[in-house]
C-alpha cells in the first residue's frame, strides 16, 4: 500500500511528466520504469552483493523526502545560482543547463549549426525519436531500482545532441542540484554522431545541513568515432543522500573519456558504466574522491567489452579522512568474442586516519582468449620515509602531508581537460585539504622523535 | 678518538649516542664532532651504523635515541622534529633518496625553501634552480618531473645535490653521495659540494671510497663498526683503509671480523 502523502515509497511510486507534457513513448516508458520499480525489491546489503558493504540503503527510505514546491515556479535558489557564478563559469561555456527538484530552470540553447544542448523536457520535444532511441535502451529500467525510480520520477536533466562531424568548442555546462529536503531525478541524454566532439561537464550538487535525496542518471551514446570528454564535479550538501548512474554506449572507435571528482555527500552510491559495443574504441574512466568525517563512498564500474579490439583503462584515487569509509567494485567483463581487449582497471587507496577504511575488489570476467586485461588495487598508509624526506628538507608535516596527499592525486588531476576543468579539479582537492588540515584531520598523532 | 678541534668551536656535537630501531639497538655509544666550515669524513664497513648516524642526527622517527646526546651549536636536537633541524641549517644527503610520485621537483624544492623561511619570488626561484640543475649536469626537464620518481641511481645523488645548492645549509651529512658515481658524475657532484662549501658548510661525508675524499678533502676522518666509532684520525686513515682494508682496524678494536666485510 502506498502511503498517501509520499509519491514514493520503497514498493511504489506515482509517475510524474515533463514540463509540458509527456510524449506518447516517453509515458509509455514510464510505465514500463514503474512496472520495474514495483518487480524490483529494495536494494539490500544481506541480500545484494552490490550492496553488502553500504548498509546505510536498509535505512533510506524514500518516502521520508518532501514533494517539491510546486512546478511553474522557476527563480533559481540561492545554492544554484552560486553554482553557476562559480570556478566552471568560463568563457568557454557554450551553454548552461540548470535543473532541481522542480525541473528544468535554465534551458541551454544550440551550441552549434547541428549541436542542441537542451533541457530535456525542450529537447525531447524538438527531437523526440533521436531520444526514443536512446532514453531506457542505454540504461533499461528493469536493470536496477534506481534507475527505474529515476525513470518513472524525472522532471528535468539534459539532452545533448552533436551532428555528425561537428565538433563543439568549449564545454557545456549542467548542474543538477536538489534542495529543500526533497528529491531529484535529473536525467541527462547525450548522443554524439559519427564523428562528433563535446566536452560536458556536470555538476551535481546541494546545500549543507538539507537531508536531500539526488538521484542523476546519465545515458550516453557514441557515434563511430565519436569523442565525449565527460567531467563530473559531485560536491552535494553533507546530508545528501546520492545514487547516480553512468551509463555508456561506445561505438567503433568512438573514444570516451569520463573523468569524475567526488567530495561531497553523506553517503552515495555511484555506477559508472561503459559498454565497449563498437570494435576499436577507447575508453578512459578516470577518477578521484576524498572521504572526511563519517562520509561513506560507494563506487561501482563496469568495463563492458562486447565488440572486439577496444581498449579501457579506469583509474580511481582515493583518500579517506577521519571514520569516512570507501567502497570500490570495479569488474571488466570482456564477452566472447572480444578478442584483441585491453582492459585494466586500477584502484588506489590512501588511509589518513586509523578509523578511515577502504574495500577494493576489481575483478575480471574473461570470456575470450586473446586479451590484455589487468586489475589492482592497494590501500596504505602515508609513506614514513616520504614524510620524514620532506620534513627532512624543512617542509613542515601537515604541509608534507599535503603535499603528498596532492601528489597521490596528481595523475587523475593531470588526467582533467588542460585548463580551466583542470584548475578547478585542482582546487577543489586543494580546498578539501585545506579543510582537513584545519580541523586537524591531518595531524595524526605525532611521533617522538 | 677526538672530539672535539683546536681550529673551530665544535658546530655538530654527537655524544655517546645510542640509537635503536623497533627496539633493536644499532648505535651503542657514537661520539664525534665536525667543527663548523670542517670536512670529516665518516667510514666502516656496510652495516656499521653510518646510514642510522645520519638519520638520526636529522630527527627520523624510525631511529630512537635511547641514550647519549646531539647538539648543534650547542642547542641539543633530541626531540626536535626534522623540519627544525633542517631550518637550523642541517642536511642529510640519503644513501638512498626517496621518490615521491605525483610531486614535482620543482614543487618539491619550493616548499622546501618556503618551509625553510626562504621563499623567493617565482622568477629568482626558477632561475636559481635552472643554474644549480645546470651545473649538476641535469636536464631542465627534470624540474617537472616527479622527485626521484624513475630517477637513476646517479640522477637521484645529483638532485640531492641540487638541493643541497637550493637550500644552503650550514652543515651537511652526503650519505654514500658517491656511489654509483662515475668518474665524471662524482666530479659533477664534488664540484657541486664544494661551492657550497665555499661560504663555510660544514660537511661529514659517508663514503667507502677514497675518489670523492680527493676532490673533498677531510680535516678528519672517523671510522665507524658495530655501532660505534672505532679510530678517529687524519687522513692517514683514509690510506690505511685504502690499502689494508678495515680488518686490522676491527681486530685492533676487539670486533669479529669476519661479520662485517668490507664494501
Ligand atoms: N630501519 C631499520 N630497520 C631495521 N634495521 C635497521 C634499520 N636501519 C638500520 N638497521 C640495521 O642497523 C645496522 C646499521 O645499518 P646502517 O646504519 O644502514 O649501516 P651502514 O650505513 O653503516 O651500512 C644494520 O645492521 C642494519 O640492518
Ligand atoms: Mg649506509
Amino acid at each position: 500500500m502506498t502511503d498517501a502523502s509520499s509519491r514514493v515509497t520503497r514498493e511504489e511510486a506515482v509517475p510524474v511528466a515533463l514540463a509540458g507534457g509527456d510524449s506518447a513513448w516517453l509515458a509509455g516508458l514510464r510505465q514500463a520504469a514503474l512496472a520495474a520499480y514495483r518487480e524490483v525489491p529494495w536494494p539490500s546489503s544481506t541480500r545484494d552483493e552490490d550492496w553488502r558493504r553500504t548498509p546505510q540503503i536498509d535505512k533510506l527510505d524514500p518516502a521520508t523526502f518532501t514533494e517539491p514546491r510546486p512546478l511553474g515556479v522557476t527563480d533559481m535558489p540561492a545554492y544554484l545560482a552560486e553554482a553557476v557564478a562559480g570556478p566552471l563559469a568560463s568563457a568557454d561555456v557554450s551553454a548552461l543547463v540548470v535543473s532541481d527538484e522542480c525541473g528544468n530552470l535554465e534551458a541551454g540553447a544550440g551550441v552549434g549549426s547541428s549541436a542542441t544542448a537542451q533541457g530535456l523536457s525542450a529537447g525531447i520535444a524538438a527531437e523526440s525519436s533521436v531520444w526514443q532511441g536512446l532514453a531506457g535502451v542505454v540504461a533499461p529500467p528493469g536493470l536496477r531500482k534506481w534507475i527505474s525510480l529515476n525513470t518513472v520520477r524525472t522532471r528535468g536533466g539534459a539532452a545533448l545532441h552533436v551532428g555528425r562531424g561537428q565538433q563543439v568548442d568549449g564545454y557545456v555546462r549542467l548542474l543538477h542540484g536538489v534542495s529543500q529536503g526533497s528529491a531529484s531525478f535529473p536525467r541527462t541524454l547525450i548522443k554524439l554522431e559519427e564523428g562528433a566532439s563535446l566536452t560536458v561537464v556536470e555538476e551535481w550538487l546541494s546545500p549543507n545541513a538539507d537531508p536531500s535525496l539526488l538521484v542523476p542518471l546519465v545515458e550516453v551514446e557514441l557515434g563511430r568515432g565519436a569523442h565525449l570528454t565527460h567531467v563530473i564535479f559531485q560536491n552535494c550538501g553533507d546530508q545528501t543522500v546520492l545514487q547516480s548512474t553512468v551509463r555508456a554506449h561506445v561505438g567503433q572507435e568512438a573514444r570516451y573519456d569520463l573523468r569524475w571528482n567526488m567530495l561531497g555527500a553523506a553517503w552515495q552510491k555511484s555506477y559508472f558504466e561503459a559498454l565497449m559495443l563498437g570494435e576499436g574504441s577507447d575508453t578512459r574512466l578516470v577518477g578521484l574522491c576524498v572521504g572526511k568525517q563519517r562520509q561513506h563512498c560507494d563506487v561501482q564500474t563496469l568495463q563492458d567489452h562486447v565488440a572486439p579490439g577496444a581498449v579501457s583503462d579506469l583509474l580511481y584515487r582515493v583518500a579517506v579522512a577521519n571514520r569516512s569509509r570507501s567502497v570500490y567494485a570495479g569488474l571488466i567483463r570482456v564477452e566472447e568474442g572480444a578478442q584483441k581487449t585491453n582492459a585494466y582497471v586500477q584502484n588506489r587507496n590512501l588511509l589518513l586516519s586509523p578509523q578511515a577504511k577502504s574495500d577494493s575488489n576489481p575483478t575480471l570476467e574473461i570470456l575470450a582468449n586473446d586479451v590484455r586485461c589487468t586489475h589492482g588495487s592497494t590501500a596504505g598508509r602515508i609513506d614514513d620515509n616520504q614524510l620524514f624526506y620532506c620534513e627532512s628538507r624543512g617542509i613542515e608535516r601537515e604541509q608534507a602531508r599535503r603535499l603528498i596527499i596532492e601528489g597521490f592525486f596528481a595523475d587523475v588531476v593531470d588526467s582533467f581537460p588542460e585548463g580551466t576543468l583542470r584548475e578547478c579539479g585542482r582546487g577543489l582537492v586543494l580546498a578539501v585539504l585545506e579543510e582537513l588540515a584545519r580541523t586537524g584531520a591531518l595531524d595524526a598523532s605525532r611521533r617522538a622523535a | 678518538m677526538s672530539e672535539t678541534s683546536a681550529s673551530a668551536p665544535a658546530a655538530l656535537v654527537v655524544r655517546d649516542l645510542q640509537v635503536a630501531v623497533d627496539g633493536k639497538q644499532i648505535l651503542s655509544g657514537v661520539s664525534l664532532s665536525v667543527p663548523q666550515g670542517e670536512v670529516h669524513a665518516l667510514m666502516g664497513p656496510n652495516g656499521a651504523g653510518k646510514t642510522s648516524l645520519g638519520y638520526a642526527v636529522m630527527g627520523h622517527p624510525k631511529y630512537q635515541v635511547t641514550g647519549g646526546e646531539i647538539f648543534w651549536k650547542d642547542q641539543t636536537l633530541l626531540g626536535m622534529l626534522p623540519e627544525n633541524r633542517a631550518r637550523m641549517g642541517l642536511f642529510l644527503s640519503l644513501q638512498y633518496p626517496t621518490a615521491i610520485p605525483g610531486v614535482t621537483t620543482v614543487n618539491f624544492l619550493r616548499a622546501a625553501l618556503k618551509g625553510q623561511g626562504k621563499s623567493l619570488a617565482a622568477r629568482d626561484f626558477l632561475k636559481l634552480v635552472r643554474e644549480q640543475m645546470a651545473s649538476l649536469k641535469m636536464d631542465p626537464s627534470f624540474m617537472s618531473r616527479y622527485i626521484n620518481d624513475n630517477f637513476s641511481g646517479g640522477e637521484k645523488k645529483r638532485m640531492e645535490i641540487v638541493q643541497l645548492a637550493v637550500l644552503r645549509p650550514e652543515m651537511a651529512i652526503l650519505d654514500e653521495t658517491d656511489s654509483g658515481l662515475d668518474v665524471d658524475a662524482l666530479r659533477t657532484v664534488a664540484e657541486g659540494v664544494n661551492r657550497v662549501r665555499s661560504d663555510g658548510m660544514g660537511v661529514l661525508i659517508i663514503t667507502h671510497y677514497q675518489r670523492i675524499l680527493d676532490y673533498i678533502k677531510p680535516d678528519q676522518v672517523h671510522v665507524m663498526a658495530a655501532g660505534r666509532v672505532i679510530a678517529s684520525g687524519g687522513s692517514e686513515l683514509v690510506d690505511q683503509i685504502e690499502k689494508d682494508g678495515y680488518d686490522p682496524m676491527l681486530r685492533a678494536a676487539g670486533l669479529e671480523v669476519n661479520d662485517a666485510p668490507a664494501a
